[in-house]
């Protein structure tokens, strides 16, 4: 080495790296030389371990491959930030991760061995896997091919089964990341999940240690949920959702949905308060259920994205078996439906939130075993003394997957059962959650919306009020903590026909969100959306089709004319025009509606099938029979071929047609789609759901005109049963 | 040897608190070669990572605000002093440890002289070293991966000859591979030191 020239020059950039590197040297000792200078270092021990040479850095943090000296078994060593526990009580928080950590046993999870103490410092052993970050897995050779959707969403799912396995162990991970999903080798690459509850507390790389004095992020956010950039400490199961949802972003893209390049402060005010792009406007590999799968498990807010890593998974497995998914529902087919709904058959109803049926047993069996472990969990909390933030954030997660479940048992179970058990999940709440008061204010959310999920209005609406109050008090009346309670006490009023008292409140949340979010902004939108609904709730269809007409103009700014929130809204203008009786309006704009639906989810999609039924209903107030007949036989067999006979939007399809063969004059062909119409809402919604009456009305219509009037009172009186039912929820406060 | 007029070298990219990324692109980059020199040293493999830790802790203080961008060039050197001042500190500390390492501790906080000790030629040979390293990752990376076979083959002491009737290659096509990686290590390394400028 040539010392005296590198010191004496003002700088490297001075010096002759020929020289010093060897390039002057002849190829042979050149290369002679470079062996030397990359040889690994050999014979390094640590404690007893020998070291093996190689070393993971980076995403994982450092991990080793070392060698046990008496199994000869390799095994990884990951380094812990020592000094993490300075007390007792740190020590045995650690320890207690540990535990849980080891006692994580799943095919999809590296396996812990235990803490090895080296030279008085914890190294945490653990099974060393051969293999590639997932990211890394997911594209091949020099272009970056992706992999195929099946084989990348397979993974995902196995991913999926292993963060819902150590979430049911209370085990949160809190710092899912490509790099800490690791794919075996090949020629069967499985995943293999790192680092499980151990990475944010004591990770010497993890995001809460790589702070600067300045309190500058050094590592990268890019999978960190919003809560953990605000709110460290507002850690649960969604935050690993959140981050499950970057992961899913990334698999079908390539890249991840914020990026650092404009700096760390510009990625944290994405993450913050942008919504990430939809995977299908990046990557051909995703199409508009993935994107409203990957949103919604990526919503800022987490009362908003899935409930459970299960929820996410079940939907993307509904997807994969081409059924209608979770993440679509109660955003534009629910509003679609309950518009069009309220156009043709001009009468209010109570909210007929659609369930999940089946498997209720075996969701109530779940649901006891949970409940059990949210008591022993409680029961722990006492033990330490202490029901820290961190113990209520586990009490709440719990909770709310036991709520979930309980509204998914569907509304065919026992409500008596189930009324109590929440009584006792109230209780609960109220109990210890007492010091908590963000986490009470999301349970109250989420027990509410249980409550309004099985009809129980006035329970609902005591839990929502009680959520409201809360944020009121943590956040202030002008906060958008505040206007998304006020917002949901909205949608309960409107699912029990209070109309009168939903309005005020859209309103609110409108003005609110504006006044926060700035005038244009998605959440803005929504809310003109939704007040448009609650405007045609009232049947005051001009002040509706306006309020529509400015959400959809936002979205289309906003998110462009192909967003299915756009064609919503389009949507919902066509329906206010048809309910105004400008029915040319009304026509172009759910042709044009179809024309984009199609093209943007194509032609065989649940949304697609809807807009067929409403363009045919317009039709047929036209008089144009055939042309009404034909949309509605293709709407019909849509559904059919994509939610199979038994489901509620079947059963509105064949109500719709059967009415116009009805009055077409083909009887026989009308009486038998009523009947399945009536039946198949009878067995999915219940038999005192009002659409089972407003088919009844149909069915006593036809048998009075085909002259078999004593059916027809028949029918008529079960309408009228139905009516009575109906009349008496909206009167329940 | 000029450097670009219109790239920013990465240390200078360091220097900008916007720049998010290239705090990580730096420390990806320096890790290996503080945690090297620490374990040659005679350090355990976990008194050489609690120095890594340190030694970036403190460069994330100071290479945006130290007065080092007075002088071009003297990267090496300042970080070579860092380095050497944080396993000295760490070598005198008490074994076993009770408590925490702090980073905040006030033996810490004395900014290094840039100076101290610049003929210590272990360091030297890591930066090379290093440097060789971390070109040589590239190559494997960015070349085809027939010619880094090749070049892996003839690194590893087979003479070319060999190599070449292994692969069914001629002797001269052996060769300009070797030729190839040698001139494209050349440019990467000189690239790799431009970076270490402050400009």
């Amino acid at each position: 080495m040539n010392d005296k020239a590198a010191n004496s020059s003002p700088g490297a950039t001075g010096e002759s790296p020929p020289e010093r590197f060897g390039f002057g040297l002849p190829d042979q000792e050149w290369l002679d030389q470079l062996r030397r200078a990359v040889a690994p270092r050999t014979g390094l021990r640590i404690g007893q371990f020998e070291l093996l040479g190689e070393i993971r850095r980076g995403a994982q943090g450092v991990v080793v491959r070392a060698r046990q000296p008496h199994t000869q078994r390799t095994i990884a060593l990951k380094r812990l930030a020592h000094g993490s526990w300075s007390t007792p009580q740190e020590r045995f928080r650690f320890d207690r991760e540990v535990e849980a950590a080891v006692a994580l046993s799943h095919p999809n999870i590296v396996a812990v061995y235990g803490v090895e103490q080296v030279d008085g410092q914890p190294l945490l052993a653990m099974e060393w896997v051969e293999g590639k970050p997932i990211d890394q897995w997911a594209r091949r050779g020099r272009e970056g091919e992706p992999r195929p959707k099946a084989v990348l969403l397979d993974a995902f799912l196995r991913v999926c089964d292993a963060v819902h396995h150590a979430h049911q162990r209370g085990v949160i991970h809190r710092d899912l990341k490509s790099g800490n999903i690791l794919m075996s080798a090949e020629p069967t690459p499985q995943p293999k999940v790192l680092d499980f509850g151990l990475a944010k507390r004591f990770d010497s790389t993890a995001p809460s240690a790589r702070l600067t004095a300045s309190g500058d992020f050094l590592g990268t956010p890019a999978y960190a949920a919003p809560e953990q950039l605000t709110t460290p400490s507002a850690v649960d199961v969604r935050t690993d959702v959140y981050a499950l949802g970057v992961i899913l972003f990334e698999l079908l893209t390539g890249r991840l949905p914020f990026v650092a390049d404009q700096g760390v402060a510009t990625l944290f005010d994405q993450i913050r308060q942008a919504q990430p792009p939809p995977p299908s406007r990046i990557a051909a590999l995703a199409d508009g259920d993935l994107d409203a799968i990957v949103l919604k498990a990526m919503a800022r807010e987490p009362q908003r994205r899935y409930p459970s890593v299960d929820a996410l998974a079940a939907d993307l497995r509904r997807y994969l078996a081409r059924e209608p998914i979770e993440a679509r529902r109660g955003q534009r087919w629910y509003a679609l439906r309950k518009a069009l709904r309220r156009y043709w058959i001009g009468m209010t109803i109570v909210g007929a939130f659609v369930l999940l049926a089946g498997a209720a047993a075996l969701a109530l069996s779940l649901m006891y075993a949970q409940q059990g472990r949210v008591l022993e969990e409680v029961a722990a909390a006492r033990d330490a003394e202490s029901v820290a933030r961190h113990d209520a954030e586990r009490i709440l997660a719990t909770l709310e997957q036991l709520l979930v479940q309980l509204a998914e048992a569907g509304r065919g179970t026992d409500l008596a059962l189930r009324r109590d058990l929440l009584g006792e999940a109230e209780q609960m709440i109220e109990k210890e959650l007492r010091d908590a008061p963000r986490e009470r204010a999301r349970a109250f959310e989420t027990l509410g919306r249980t409550y309004q999920q099985l009809a129980l209005y006035a329970d609902s609406e005591r839990c929502l009020r009680a959520a409201l109050d809360l944020n009121v008090g943590l956040a202030g009346p002008d906060s958008l903590d505040a206007a998304r309670s006020m917002n949901r006490l909205a949608e309960l009023c409107q699912d029990c026909s209070r109309y009168a008292d939903a309005e005020p409140l859209f309103r609110k949340v409108l003005e609110l969100r504006a006044r926060l979010l700035g005038p244009q902004h998605r959440d803005v939108a929504e809310s003109l959306h939704n007040l448009g609904n609650v405007l045609s709730d009232r049947e005051e269809f001009g002040e509706a089709l306006k309020t529509y007409q400015r959400a959809y103009a936002m979205r289309c700014r906003l998110l462009g004319e192909k967003d299915p929130e756009s064609i919503s809204s389009l949507t919902a203008v066509g329906l206010a025009h048809g309910a105004l009786d400008n029915v040319d309006e009304a026509e172009r704009c759910l042709r044009q509606a179809l024309a984009l639906s199609i093209e943007a989810r194509g032609p065989a999609h649940r949304d697609t099938a809807g807009l067929h039924v409403g363009l045919g209903k317009v039709l047929q107030t036209e008089g144009r029979l055939d042309e009404a007949e034909e949309h509605l036989r293709t709407g019909l067999s849509l559904f059919r071929n994509l939610l199979g006979d038994r489901h509620d939007n079947v059963a509105w399809a064949a109500h719709r047609l059967g009415t116009l063969l009805q009055l077409r004059g083909r009887f026989e062909e009308a009486e038998t789609l009523l009947c399945e119409a009536r039946d198949t809402y009878r067995t999915v919604l219940g038999p005192d759901d009002p659409f089972v009456g407003f088919v009844c009305e149909s069915l006593a219509e036809l048998l009075h005109a085909a002259g078999r009037d004593d059916e027809a009172d028949q029918a008529a009186a079960e309408a009228e049963r139905i009516r009575a039912i109906a009349n008496a929820r909206r009167g329940d406060r | 040897m000029e450097q670009s007029a219109t790239r920013l070298s990465l240390i200078a990219r360091v220097r900008d608190p916007a720049n998010g990324t290239a705090w990580a692109e730096f420390e990806q980059r320096y890790r290996d070669l503080v945690q090297h020199y620490a374990l040659a040293r005679g350090l355990q493999f976990c008194d050489a990572e609690d120095v890594c830790q340190i030694v970036f802790f403190r460069l994330s203080k100071y290479l945006r605000s130290f007065s080092y961008s007075a002088e071009r060039g003297r990267f090496r050197s300042y970080l070579g002093a860092v380095v050497r001042n944080v396993i000295f500190e760490q070598k005198a500390r008490p074994h076993p440890r009770g408590g925490a390492v702090d980073a905040d501790d006030d033996v810490l906080e004395a900014a290094p002289d840039p100076h101290a000790d610049e003929s210590d030629e272990a360091w030297e040979q890591e930066w090379v070293n290093h440097h060789c390293r971390t070109a040589l990752a590239t190559i494997r990376q960015t070349f085809e991966p027939r010619s880094v076979e090749v070049f892996e083959a003839l690194l590893a002491g087979a003479a070319p000859a060999n190599v070449a009737a292994e692969r069914g290659l001629s002797l001269d096509a052996v060769v300009k591979i070797r030729q190839r990686v040698r001139a494209r290590m050349q440019e990467l390394i000189q690239e790799q030191i431009e970076d270490e400028d402050v400009r």
